[in-house]
């Protein structure tokens, strides 16, 4: 069963439905968001509420087939929204912006990076870097789209997601 | 080719499952609910009218005679209404014409 037909029996108050779809995604989510934040407690409470989020939204769901673009969103806004409530991400023009390289060329280094270790550096990155580069690798946006998310200029975002490969080229 | 999404992937405690299933049970009945309340009402409104109907059958099993009770009965209206607007018009001549005298 896919995730719109599981969400049609979660409006319909289906548990197993529900079960079934938290598996899917559960841990996927959960990690995301705590790399959002750097802390697990809150990454717990957002996401539980997403949850709770996702089942009432669930009898307006329209079934578009991309279930997982929807509640990734869901995830960075509720994260986005934390983050700024509590004044803890203010994102600032990078006046310094000179040196940055096109989408395929960071991608295509990040692509060679060693998994064990990007992770854990990437949660090591200060927050407008690692959160320019999570939009950039994880919800796959270019950086139109993270510029206008975050409200900065391209030239911003095209350099954060640059320093912060450079800071992750210090793995290799 | 990198899954980012797997990258990031982890294990939930056993506590943070207990409280969001807890918590999405509650939600998960909450719909439940509305969707049997919409079920009660529709059911309710099904035995209405069906009532109704039957209650409308005792009172004339041949509908055609009441059709034409009804043809007959909107006819007289329709002429009386006629005959009231008319009466009407005449008198709001009749005012007009008072409101001219006055004037002059």
């Amino acid at each position: 069963m896919d995730d719109d037909q599981l969400m049609y029996h979660i409006s319909q108050g289906d548990k197993v439905a529900f079960h079934t779809i938290y598996k899917r995604h559960g841990g996927h989510l959960l990690g995301y968001a705590r790399s959002f934040l750097k802390r697990t407690e809150t990454a717990e409470e957002i996401t539980q509420d997403i949850w709770c989020k996702v089942i009432r939204l669930a009898p307006s769901y329209k079934g578009s087939g991309n279930f997982v673009a929807w509640i990734y969103t869901l995830t960075r806004n509720a994260c986005l929204n934390q983050l700024r409530s509590q004044s803890k991400l203010q994102f600032q023009e990078d006046a310094g912006a000179k040196e940055v390289s096109d989408a395929d060329t960071e991608k295509e280094f990040l692509q060679k990076m060693d998994l064990s270790k990007l992770k854990e550096a990437i949660l090591q990155l200060p927050d407008q870097q690692r959160i320019s580069l999570l939009l950039f690798c994880v919800e796959d946006m270019s950086y139109d789209e993270i510029a206008r998310e975050l409200d900065l200029s391209l030239s911003s975002v095209k350099s954060l997601i640059f320093r912060a490969r450079q800071t992750l080229g210090g793995l290799k | 080719m990198k899954n980012w999404r797997d990258l990031f992937q982890e294990q939930p405690s056993q506590n943070y499952e207990k409280e969001l299933f807890a918590k999405a049970h509650r939600e998960l009945e909450a719909l439940s609910q509305i969707k049997n309340k919409k079920w009660f009402w529709a059911w309710l409104g099904g035995i209405a009218a069906g009532s109704l109907g039957i209650a409308l059958w005792l009172k004339n099993p041949n509908p055609t005679a009441v059709d034409e009770e009804m043809l007959a009965f909107s006819d007289i209206n329709e002429s009386d209404l006629d005959l009231e607007f008319f009466e009407e018009l005449e008198m709001f001549e009749e005012l007009d014409e008072l409101d001219q005298e006055i004037n002059i």
